[in-house]
């Protein structure tokens, strides 16, 4: 036992060491919840709602394309005016409502893309307007989409692809590479429709699929299927083409059904001499596309982003 | 150094010392703590924030079924929602689609919800007082919200509700013709309005 004199220093001491190691097992708990709180606050600078806003944005673009293409026979001036109007009037909308999550917005149209659509509605042979089986559809095109639905006991039977080129109903895409033939027929002993994709020398693919109990199969060339089958070929031909292409038929006594070929070139340039109000197939203008831009500034994000629309394209 | 006839007097001061020292001490080390934002309980932050994704998720889904429009377009045109009363559903979500998910999500987990809908006003400013869609009641104090904006067109039409697949039919009558809560703000476009939706969730 320490002497007596010594007591009270001792007890100080020890006292002191006590207090010391409280206060640091408190502080050891404080940091460990406040730890805690801080990592599990709502972080984010709010990024998500820029990108719900230009989402809106672009959905709103595409449906009033699409609604302005319904019309037949519009002016370019009317269509594009019509379409600036809409995206003005959305923009000026939307802000009130970003307004109240301290948050200014626009959209504003950057540029339009006039187009044409050679359409037929009508179950018919693809032949020209005068009925010719060999025409030219559009020439200078740099970009398009083509859908086609075609009935199968229609179609050319040929038991081998140069059967087929030479006789069946051909798509033929003409770049300064030369000729990127897409060939429709059936083949020989079966009731299915095939698409051949590419030349027969060089040949990118085959499609092939049963048309099911309506004989009508849909070729889509925006989305590159067969019937509703994903057909990879037809999209490795468009790749291949060069930046100006002309687009032909040949025998298009071999098949009937409906199409609609979506060029984006205007109407003036475009060579085929159908008329909007005349038999199929028909032409007319349409807005091929649009640039706009979107932007979004709130206290911590600003964010500017040009998008272009396509009419016609799904969300995928 | 004291003698020893005082001696009973410093113990007794060393020791009341190191006792205040100790209290002090105990008394600081309780002071700093912070407890309580992640307590288990009701108003626990974890908690608020989990019903904001939740909501901000099913808004998200749903505009993606696109389930929400048609619920926003059923409007019988004599002041309230389709198979409402004047002032919401009340019991919970409507009969479309739409409700059925609100419901299955947020309902069943014992979350009550309303579902405000923000208009432009012919002056071309937000509706100040939402139209309600669902009122379940008064929030509490730590409720969340999530919104999320819609647009309708002139040719959009108004819809009905179709009673035996809980789903909306359309009618004949387009926005343009139609008596609605929103009214046409831009006569010149056919962009008729755009509405914010807002779900405001908290705990039962």
């Amino acid at each position: 036992m320490a002497d007596v004199d010594d007591r009270g220093q001792l007890m100080l001491v020890g006292a002191l060491t006590l207090a010391v190691m409280l206060v640091t097992l408190a502080v050891l708990l404080n940091a460990a919840i406040y730890t805690g709180n801080v990592a599990t606050r709502d972080a984010g600078p709010g990024t998500g709602e820029a990108i719900e806003y230009e989402t809106e944005a672009t959905a709103m673009a595409r449906s009033t394309i699409e609604a302005l293409n319904e019309r037949d026979g519009e002016e370019y001036d009317h269509l594009e005016q019509n379409f600036t109007d809409a995206v003005d009037a959305w923009s000026g909308m939307a802000r009130n409502h970003s307004a109240v999550s301290l948050a200014t917005t626009s959209v504003t149209t950057v540029s339009v893309d006039f187009g044409t659509v050679i359409r037929q509605q009508d179950s018919l042979a693809f032949t020209d307007p005068d009925g010719a089986e060999g025409w030219r559809l559009a020439e200078n095109v740099n970009e398009s989409r083509i859908r086609l639905n075609v009935s199968q006991d229609s179609l050319y039977v040929a038991d081998s692809p140069s059967d087929a080129e030479t006789n069946a109903l051909n798509v033929i895409y003409i770049d300064g590479a030369g000729q990127h033939p897409l060939r429709f027929y059936t083949p020989d002993g079966t009731d299915d429709v095939r698409v051949g994709v590419g030349p027969t020398w060089a040949l990118i693919g085959q499609c092939t699929v049963d048309p099911g109990a309506d004989d009508q199969v849909i070729v889509d060339f925006d989305e590159n299927t067969v019937g509703g089958e994903p057909c990879e070929a037809i999209g490795t031909l468009q790749d291949g083409l060069g930046d100006e292409y002309e687009i032909r038929i040949r025998n298009g006594h071999k098949a009937t059904g409906t199409y609609a070929v979506n060029v984006n070139k205007s109407i003036g340039n475009v060579a085929i001499a159908a008329d909007a109000d005349g038999d199929d197939p028909t032409v007319t203008t349409v807005l091929y596309g649009a640039t706009l831009r979107v932007t979004y500034r709130s206290p911590d994000v600003y964010y500017r982003s040009e998008f272009q629309v396509v009419a016609g394209e799904s969300d995928a | 150094m004291v003698t020893g006839g005082d001696r009973g007097q410093a113990h007794a001061l060393e020791a009341i010392t190191a006792g205040m020292l100790l209290l002090a001490s105990l008394l600081f080390a309780l002071q700093v703590t912070a407890v309580t934002p992640l307590t288990g309980s009701t108003s626990s932050q974890h908690i608020e924030n989990q019903q904001a994704k939740l909501a901000e998720g099913l808004l998200a889904a749903e505009a993606e079924n696109g389930t929400i429009v048609p619920t926003l377009l059923s409007w019988n045109q004599s002041g309230h929602f389709a198979g409402a009363e004047p002032g919401g559903f009340h019991g919970g979500g409507p009969p479309t689609a739409f409700g059925n998910v609100l419901n299955r999500t947020l309902r069943e987990r014992n979350i009550a919800f309303n579902v405000n809908v923000f208009y432009v006003t012919s002056s071309g400013e937000r509706s100040r007082h939402p139209v309600q869609l669902v009122d379940l009641g008064s929030p509490s104090d730590h409720a969340s919200t999530a919104t999320r904006s819609f647009t309708l067109y002139d040719d959009d039409v108004l819809r009905e509700l179709n009673d035996t697949d809980d789903s909306t039919d359309p009618t004949g009558t387009a926005l343009a013709d139609a008596t609605y809560f929103a009214p046409d703000a831009d006569s010149d476009s056919r962009v008729y309005n755009v509405v914010e939706v807002e779900v405001v969730v908290w705990r039962m």
